[in-house]
């Protein structure tokens, strides 16, 4: 294990295996369903989570990991020889997540050195900043050097999702500015990015289709990528074809194909797809 | 013989002194007399739309953007008044009518008059060899400012005009003369356009601009050889102007000559002391001056035509108010109370974006639907009732950003649209070409809060081209279009503005229509119910879309047009 460890929390929706590759811990945040509070992703599956949602008569809502969850994911790692930690989270105005680590932060602050970053992003964007700082750290950087390769990251991390509705995003308060989307007469499909750390309007289409096809003009525009990811949940064919559509954009290979955890499907509800990329420049 | 047998009015420029040169005055009262001769035939040149659906009305639209013209022009009161030469006068015409331009022959007629006070810059009056250069810039510049210039249409009888007139300038002495010859060479165009477009010539028909100019030019003739402007149409209807003529307070202040022989002065006087009052009377056996104020000048000319041959005929409204010619504008005025009530652009959204949108919906549920799309502006409008260019001016002053999409959502509007662009001083202005609503919808719904103006309009252009719209209405009027007869009240399907089904029930159409327009094909149809479509009718129509395109969402929106059972788009 390298040194220097990255923690994260499980909004990043990064790939089980992914993370175990690189050694890279998570945090569930939590779902409370019907009275009961579920850890993200660890006592609740997205499986779960969605056969929920139609059984549940009340809407999820989701709430941060306290600081105690932190405190002992550091320990641990403090235990197991890390001479420092990058701790790599959801966007402030999203979620109280980093406000936890940080607390969690000042209780080492004479044991070790632990550098709590907020990515201003979510989903699989906030994923890659943990990724490319992992790999850092893998090769043998520094806790500066790591922590400098997530900033690095952070303005070039993009997010750009179709909704089947912004309701979710509504219920849960997370609209923002994305509330210029919402119409009542026309059934739309809003398409949403997340920029700055908040939700964002980017257009509104009629179809699916023509959401897709939104997407992948989009990534025409913004290509090339050091990196890219698709989200979606529950439709990984969907995902899929997508990622063949971009192939002429990004090595497929080298894609990442995620589906969205329950705390971010409990905002972006059912039928997203978008595209999580880190610009090459 | 007590008196002369009238002459013939066409005669008249061989018993009067010809005309040569034309001053300001004068050219206003040319423009007035075309003014008062298209009141008159305003009805007439509509009912030369060839389409059978409603659609702005090329007289009335004519008649609005000429009336605005002259609207610029300073009161005629009596007493001091500075006199205003050619060049200022026309200038003020061209502004006024640049600005009150309505659909596309409006829009012709202002540049027109935009290219008329090009030439006649600087010049406080115009010889009669001036004429042919004059006409020829009016022909150029309306020529220059129409994108897709066709022939058959308002331009090629306004290039025959232009090419008469160089020739008559050379060869004429007299000003009448030469707008004689040039009126018969628009004549003449007029009567070939049928042959240059189809769409005429199918309907048995004249091109509607281009009659709105004959009309215009015609009245501008009249005036120069005192024939009456007093229109008896064949039918016995009511005169547009004469039941606004009787409303007024004040009446026209009304001048004339009269040339004959053995004139009989004082039987003149007590006629006319019969007809209206301030009268003046004066003059000898072969000349009468008359001065007279009255409700009904075509009464009083009239009666001066049977007398002899008159001349220097002056008619003028003594009543500012008669300028806008109230009579048959019950529509135009409600229209005018609406604007009034339009509240400021709302400042939140627009302020982010730093950008506004304006659009011409009619109201009802579509203004609702372009509201929470996010339309900045509404302005009022569409298939019969095409707002001007200055209302569309004002909507874009009225926005706090400096940058405007305008989205016309007709095709009627697109040209007063864009004339916008370079009036509007303070704003960047994009027009979207957007021929319908359907249309207008898919532009605003692609607007993408992220990009700048220019990336928005690009999404928004591309956005319109994508969206395949249909209506079905009811046709107004019979014609044969399109290799169809098609009577009045029979139910029509247009693919893109084409009439493509006909039929006498809605669901009679609507099937033909959506097969034509190969519905299986597209995921998404939007159905706009009109104010013509009832719940009852729409509900097993959807079952029955649904049952034969199983494929294709189907979504109902109120919010048609009250024109229309639906305007559908497929997406």
């Amino acid at each position: 294990m390298p040194r220097i460890r990255v923690v994260t929390d499980s909004m990043s929706d990064l790939p089980a295996e992914l993370a175990g590759e690189l050694g890279i811990e998570s945090i569930p945040g939590l779902v409370n369903f019907g009275g009961q509070v579920f850890r993200d992703r660890i006592d609740l599956s997205a499986d779960e989570f969605f056969e929920r949602l139609e059984r549940e008569p009340r809407p999820p809502g989701t709430s941060q990991s306290p600081p105690a969850a932190f405190e002992e994911v550091y320990e641990r790692l403090a235990a197991g020889g890390a001479k420092g930690i990058v701790s790599i989270h959801i966007a402030k105005q999203l979620s109280g997540t980093f406000n936890s680590a940080w607390t969690a932060a000042q209780a080492f602050e004479e044991r070790l050195p632990i550098a709590v970053l907020d990515s201003g992003s979510v989903a699989m964007a906030l994923g890659w900043a943990v990724v490319l700082a992992a790999r850092a750290a893998a090769e043998g950087a520094s806790l500066d050097e790591v922590a400098a390769t997530a900033e690095g990251a952070f303005p070039r991390l993009r997010l750009w999702a179709t909704l089947d509705t912004l309701e979710y995003l509504r219920r849960g308060g997370r609209i923002g500015a994305a509330q210029a989307l919402l119409g009542a007469v026309l059934k739309v499909k809003p398409m949403i990015t997340v920029q700055d750390g908040s939700v964002q309007p980017l257009e509104r289409v009629r179809t699916r289709q023509r959401a897709v096809g939104r997407l992948v003009e989009i990534a025409q525009a913004e290509a090339p990528f050091q990196e890219l990811a698709i989200l979606h949940t529950r439709d990984p064919e969907g995902a899929a074809k997508l990622a063949d559509r971009l192939a002429h954009l990004h090595p497929r290979e080298k894609m990442v194909i995620t589906e969205i955890g329950p705390v971010v499907a409990t905002h972006a509800g059912p039928r997203a797809l978008g595209l999580c990329a880190v610009l090459s420049r | 013989m007590a008196r002369a047998t009238p002459v013939l009015p066409a005669n008249i420029a061989e018993t009067t002194m010809p005309q040569r040169r034309c001053d300001g005055a004068q050219l206003r009262r040319l423009l007035e007399a075309g003014q008062t001769w298209l009141i008159s035939h305003e009805e007439e040149v509509n009912r030369l739309n060839v389409y059978p659906v409603p659609d702005g009305d090329t007289g009335t639209n004519m008649l609005l953007t000429l009336q605005a013209a002259l609207r610029e022009l300073p009161p005629n009161g009596q007493g001091a008044r500075e006199a205003l030469g050619t060049g200022r006068v026309a200038q003020l015409a061209a502004k006024g009518a640049l600005m009150g331009a309505r659909g596309n022959s409006g829009v012709i007629l202002s540049q027109l008059l935009r290219g008329l006070a090009r030439a006649l810059e600087g010049k406080d009056t115009f010889g009669v060899e001036e004429v042919g250069a004059i006409f020829r810039e009016a022909f150029e510049t309306a020529y220059k400012a129409v994108m897709q210039p066709a022939e058959g249409t308002i331009l090629s009888v306004s290039r025959a005009l232009a090419e008469e007139a160089e020739r008559a300038a050379a060869e004429e002495k007299a000003l009448a003369r030469v707008l004689q010859r040039v009126l018969s060479a628009a004549q003449k165009a007029l009567d070939e356009t049928p042959s240059q477009l189809p769409v005429l010539r199918q309907a048995g028909v004249v091109d509607a601009g281009g009659q709105g100019l004959v009309v215009i030019l015609e009245g501008a003739r009249r005036h120069l050889r005192g024939e009456p402007l007093e229109y008896q149409p064949a039918a016995a209807a009511p005169l547009a102007d004469v039941s606004s003529l009787e409303a007024l307070e004040w009446g026209y202040d009304t001048q004339l000559l009269i040339r004959g022989r053995n004139l009989d002065v004082e039987g003149i006087r007590q006629k006319l002391a019969t007809m209206g009052n301030s009268l003046l009377v004066v003059g000898d056996r072969e000349l009468v001056k008359v001065h007279i104020h009255t409700q009904r000048p075509g009464d009083i000319l009239n009666y001066a035509v049977g007398l002899g041959a008159i001349g220097d005929v002056v008619v003028e409204s003594m009543d500012e108010q008669a300028r806008r010619f109230p009579g048959s504008e019950e529509g135009r005025a409600a229209a005018a109370e609406e604007e009034a009530e339009e509240p400021g652009a709302p400042a939140g959204e627009e302020a982010r974006l730093g950008m506004a949108i304006v659009a011409v919906v009619a109201g009802g549920g579509m203004q609702r639907l372009f509201e929470e799309l996010g339309a900045t502006i509404i302005v009022r409008g569409g298939q019969t009732m095409n707002p001007s260019t200055e209302e569309l001016l004002r909507a874009v002053e009225r926005c706090r950003s400096d940058q405007v999409i305008l989205l016309p959502n007709n095709k009627n509007v697109i040209p007063s649209a864009r004339q916008v662009v370079e009036l509007a001083s303070a704003h960047r202005v994009r027009v979207l070409p957007s021929r319908t609503l359907p249309q207008g919808i898919a532009a605003l719904l692609a607007f993408n809060f992220q990009a700048d103006l220019e990336t928005n309009v690009r999404l928004m252009e591309q956005a319109l081209e994508r969206v395949h719209s249909g209506e079905v209405t009811t046709a107004t009027r019979g014609a044969r279009v399109e290799g169809l007869d098609i009577e009045k009240g029979d139910v029509l399907g247009l693919a893109e503005g084409k009439i493509v089904a006909k039929g006498e029930a809605v669901a009679e159409v609507m099937f033909p229509l959506l097969e034509h327009m190969q519905a299986g094909r597209y995921e998404l149809l939007t159905l706009y119910a009109g104010e013509a479509a009832s719940e009852e009718e729409s509900q097993p129509l959807v079952g029955e879309i649904r049952r034969r395109f199983p494929g294709l969402e189907v979504e109902v929106v109120s919010g048609g047009g009250a024109h229309y059972h639906y305007v559908f788009s497929l997406e």
